[in-house]
């Protein structure tokens, strides 16, 4: 009986953790750099961040070598936060200034040709979507 | 009279301009990028900031050509940004990240002997003066 309780309460909190960490835009966002990975539930949680996407970014990134993997990751959490710029709550965020630094210096941090053209890519896609938020 | 009463209006709309500036944190940041000084109202804003100064700078910054005069003032937001750490009121502002991160862009940017020296410095600075908080502090 007592055991059983413990499994339950373990699961209890298990779950609890898993809920808060689901929720915290920073620890999305680690995840997605780390590992790559973007899941369902993310761009409700990211999608509305915009610039202050590319804020925590920053921060996430500051101990890091970028790799081509990093960067690429990284281009992943850009194109989410900047998708819909109505979507953007802090109408400051909505314009892609800190994104515009970062994507810079992406691009002086690597000389992979391949990469170097997705950086690019997400520089027009963000400005593109500034545009559209300035309409 | 007519002209006294004009630079007194001139004076007194250029305190209130400078007023409603000195206030906001984003003014303060983009008036030492622009003009390359600090004024000791700005040194009193910028000094709350910690990492949300460096933050600010990005956005001053992103469409800034860097010249060493900018990437100058850029380190003199950083450094006034850290000069007190334990002034800055949001606690994860305290640590230097977004800076961090700013000053390896600065770096990256630039091939001016100098520069890349006083972004080492600034470098070292905001990491002595964040270890200096975190010993005082007994963290």
């Amino acid at each position: 009986m007592r055991a059983t309780l413990v499994i339950c309460l373990a699961v209890i909190l298990s779950a609890l953790g898993n809920a808060q960490a689901g929720s915290d835009p920073e620890r999305i966002i680690r995840r997605i750099v780390d590992d790559g990975i973007s899941e369902g539930h993310d761009q409700k949680v990211i999608g509305g961040l915009g610039d202050a996407g590319a804020v925590l970014l920053t921060k996430i990134l500051a101990d890091r070598d970028l790799t081509s993997n990093t960067i690429d990751n990284a281009l992943v959490v850009i194109d989410s936060v900047f998708a819909d710029s109505n979507l953007v709550e802090t109408v400051d965020d909505r314009q892609p200034r800190t994104a515009l630094l970062l994507l810079r210096y992406f691009d002086l941090s690597t000389n992979d040709a391949a990469l170097k053209k997705r950086i690019a890519d997400a520089v027009k896609y963000v400005q593109g979507d500034k545009r559209r938020g300035e309409m | 009279v007519r002209v006294t009463l004009v630079v007194i209006l001139g004076l007194a709309l250029s305190g209130a301009a400078y007023g409603q500036g000195g206030y906001d944190p984003e003014q303060a940041v983009r008036r030492v990028v622009n003009t390359g000084m600090i004024q000791g109202w700005d040194q009193t804003v910028l000094a709350h900031l910690g990492d949300a100064g460096a933050v600010l700078a990005t956005k001053v910054l992103a469409d800034k050509n860097l010249t060493p005069k900018t990437i100058g003032s850029a380190l003199i937001v950083v450094e006034n940004s850290f000069a007190e750490p334990k002034l800055v009121e949001i606690t994860a502002d305290r640590e230097p990240r977004t800076s961090l991160l700013l000053l390896h862009y600065l770096e990256l940017s630039t091939s001016d002997a100098e520069s890349k020296k006083n972004i080492a410095d600034t470098r070292r600075y905001v990491q002595d003066r964040y270890a200096t908080f975190l010993k005082a502090s007994g963290q």
